[in-house]
């Protein structure tokens, strides 16, 4: 009895802590092995890769809290780059340019938004609509071309957000970091975020209580489109182009960072802390199989065990919570 | 015991790399009885857009072979189609600091800022298959791929006649591709202008075979006086030409492609096939060529920014000859 006892608290305390405790063993790991891995400006080049996932994941996070889901993240990430570099070689200023895609982005979040909280479409099929939609006009754009974006075009201005410092640290990685705190703020420390988790953890319970279930849908989808363009502007600053496929691998990639994420914090819970753990693992992962030169085609065996993995850990009660399964 | 199971999982993923990983990277112990062998033992990074036909496959193999005759270790990285991907690869090579970089295939478009970041670090880069002019790339290697499209369209106008019908299937996403086109259209208008594209579409993929044979049959349904598809890659003629040929009308619809694909090349040699022509890409003679122009240049002492003395090593473009293939000579290509 009192071995199992222990047994159990040894267990509960690896389950609780599991997903942590590989990402230290992870970057110790690779600390240690790779001489590469610690350099400083391997680090650099590290916070660069991760900050535009770090963003989409959060915004994806807030749709997860409401039990919703959102593919439609990774269209709206290459949309919001081509659109950017669409307008700008149409001699739209840079700073019309940005404001004019966030608008978008926030007006595909909405979209997504009415389908799935006023029209009850589910929301696989709704955020499924939206990223066919997103990626027929991003071909009508550039007509499957990425669309360079040069100094000429936008200055030094718009190139520095994807690939310049502000006081050492990358700026991608600065807007990631202002982006998470006040999702984390929201989703954690203000009523919104209460209602969002009651939508997503009891939608009768949250029914009974007053809380008007489509507009919190509707907000949360709204915030997961910002977040989303928001990355696309990046990435596209940072590839100096708007690429038509730069940001496909981030739907699957947030969602799997996501999953991470989920439990970590709250049994069946996604949270914006957990989310960014999850980002971080999936990135150091990456960028240490790239320095061991790795093949393309294992990170992609390792990747799809690392979501297998995600999913394994979420729990019964954060799937169900999402509906994607 | 799930989370128990994510963190086995985890581990034990992480462990396989460090102990029995087989990185993409080629060494050789020692180089081969050969009198060009330098002492010098030189690390060259490869970034390839993707490593999944035979075009790139040819190249890869190139390089690979070219690099142990001489001694020189090969890391490559594939990112998949992934311009982002790409770029973080390009950095991972740059913080491995290897002595030069390939980049086997490319967006041009998305390559200003990693070939920025290749400059600042000083390390050379070899552009396979695209035209990229840079102060810190060397050199170009490419076919030429504009005589390519020319060729095709003089072709089509030879066997079709001056007033020749056309579909376009293109792929302007790489400039290579995108060139072939071009060129094509180029040539037309200057040269036979009664030639009519009825129409062109960009196919972009992934799926390209399927993407194309789909578009031929809807194209033939819509235009019954089809007489030829220009097509700007050998994966899309796998496509097109099974639509025609399935619809009988191999005949009437002749298939112009580019890269000679052996698949491609089969077919071309069946006289029932609409299949008419492509140009066999030497690709793996530009993937020696790459660690050639490489070693040539960096034996020189050279590397970026490139003084004057170094501009000479190496000439700035270099094109592989391509064969070009058509019903006449295809049986002496077959394997």
């Amino acid at each position: 009895m009192h071995r199992k006892n222990n047994w159990s608290s040894v267990s509960n305390w690896l389950g609780r802590y599991g997903t942590f405790s590989a990402l230290l063993i992870i970057t110790a790991s690779f600390l240690i092995f790779i001489p590469n891995f610690r350099s400083f400006s391997n680090f650099k080049a590290l916070m660069f890769q991760v900050s535009m996932l770090v963003i989409v994941s959060a915004g994806l996070t807030i749709v997860f809290s409401v039990g919703e889901t959102d593919i439609s993240t990774g269209a709206i990430v290459s949309l919001s780059g081509v659109f950017a570099a669409f307008l700008m070689v149409k001699n739209v200023s840079p700073i019309f340019a940005i404001v004019i895609t966030i608008l978008g982005g926030v007006i595909l979040g909405a979209m997504n938004g009415i389908m799935i909280g006023y029209l009850r479409v589910p929301a696989l099929l709704g955020t499924f609509v939206t990223s066919i939609i997103a990626l027929g006009i991003n071909y009508l754009l550039g007509l499957g071309s990425s669309i360079r974006i040069t100094k000429e075009l936008s200055g030094d201005f718009y190139l520095s957000l994807g690939g310049g410092y502000l006081l050492g640290i990358p700026i991608p990685f600065i807007f990631a970091v202002i982006i998470t705190v006040i999702l984390l703020i929201l989703l954690e420390k203000t009523k919104w975020g209460l209602r969002m988790y009651a939508v997503g953890g009891n939608r009768e319970a949250a029914v009974t209580f007053g809380i008007n279930i489509r507009k919190v849908k509707l907000a949360a989808f709204i915030i997961s489109g910002f977040c989303s363009s928001i990355a696309g502007l990046l990435l596209s600053a940072r590839l100096g182009a708007g690429s038509p496929i730069g940001g496909d691998a981030y739907t699957l990639d947030a969602i799997a960072a996501t999953f991470v994420g989920v439990s970590m914090f709250r049994e069946g819970e996604p949270h914006i802390g957990g989310t960014i753990l999850g980002v971080l693992i999936m990135g150091i992962l990456v960028n240490g199989m790239r320095l061991l030169g790795i093949s393309y085609e294992m990170q992609i065996i390792l990747r799809g065990l690392f979501i297998l993995a995600a999913v394994a850990t979420a729990g019964k009660r954060a799937l169900f919570r999402t509906k994607l399964f | 015991m799930k989370k128990y199971l994510s963190i086995l999982i985890v581990v034990a993923l992480f462990v396989t790399f460090l102990s029995a990983c087989k990185p993409a990277v080629v060494t050789t112990t020692e180089p081969e009885k050969t009198e060009e062998v330098k002492a010098k033992a030189y690390t060259i990074g490869v970034s390839a857009q993707l490593v999944a036909h035979d075009w790139s496959i040819r190249a890869w193999e190139g390089i690979q072979e070219e690099a142990a005759k001489h001694g020189i270790t090969v890391i490559q990285l594939s990112a998949g189609q992934d311009p982002d991907k790409q770029l973080a690869d390009i950095e991972s090579l740059i913080e491995q600091k290897v002595d030069g970089i390939i980049v086997l295939l490319a967006e041009t478009a998305v390559l200003d800022q990693a070939i920025q970041k290749t400059t600042a670090a000083g390390i050379p880069v070899v552009f396979v298959d695209g035209g990229y002019k840079a102060a810190g790339v060397i050199q170009n290697i490419s076919s030429d791929n504009c005589q390519f499209g020319e060729a095709a369209a003089e072709y089509i106008v030879q066997q079709k006649g001056e007033d020749a019908k056309v579909i376009l299937q293109t792929y302007p996403v790489l400039e290579a591709t995108n060139l072939r086109s071009e060129c094509a259209k180029a040539y037309w208008a200057e040269k036979y202008p009664n030639v009519t594209i009825l129409e062109e579409l960009p196919i972009l993929g992934p799926e390209w075979t399927a993407d194309a044979q789909a578009h031929a049959e809807q194209m033939m349904t819509k235009y019954p006086d089809i007489d030829a598809f220009g097509v700007c890659s050998d994966l899309f003629g796998i496509g097109s030409s099974a639509a025609v040929d399935a619809a009988n009308m191999s005949d009437q619809i002749m298939i112009t492609g580019v890269d000679g694909l052996e698949q491609i090349i089969e077919k071309i040699a069946d006289p029932k096939s609409s299949m008419s022509l492509t140009f066999l890409q030497d690709s793996k003679a530009m993937g020696s060529a790459a660690i050639v122009t490489m070693k040539t240049y960096l034996d020189a002492g050279c590397t970026i920014p490139m003084t004057d003395a170094c501009k000479n090593i190496v000439p700035e473009a270099q094109f592989i000859p391509g064969i070009m293939v058509t019903k006449e000579n295809a049986a002496q290509y077959v394997k």
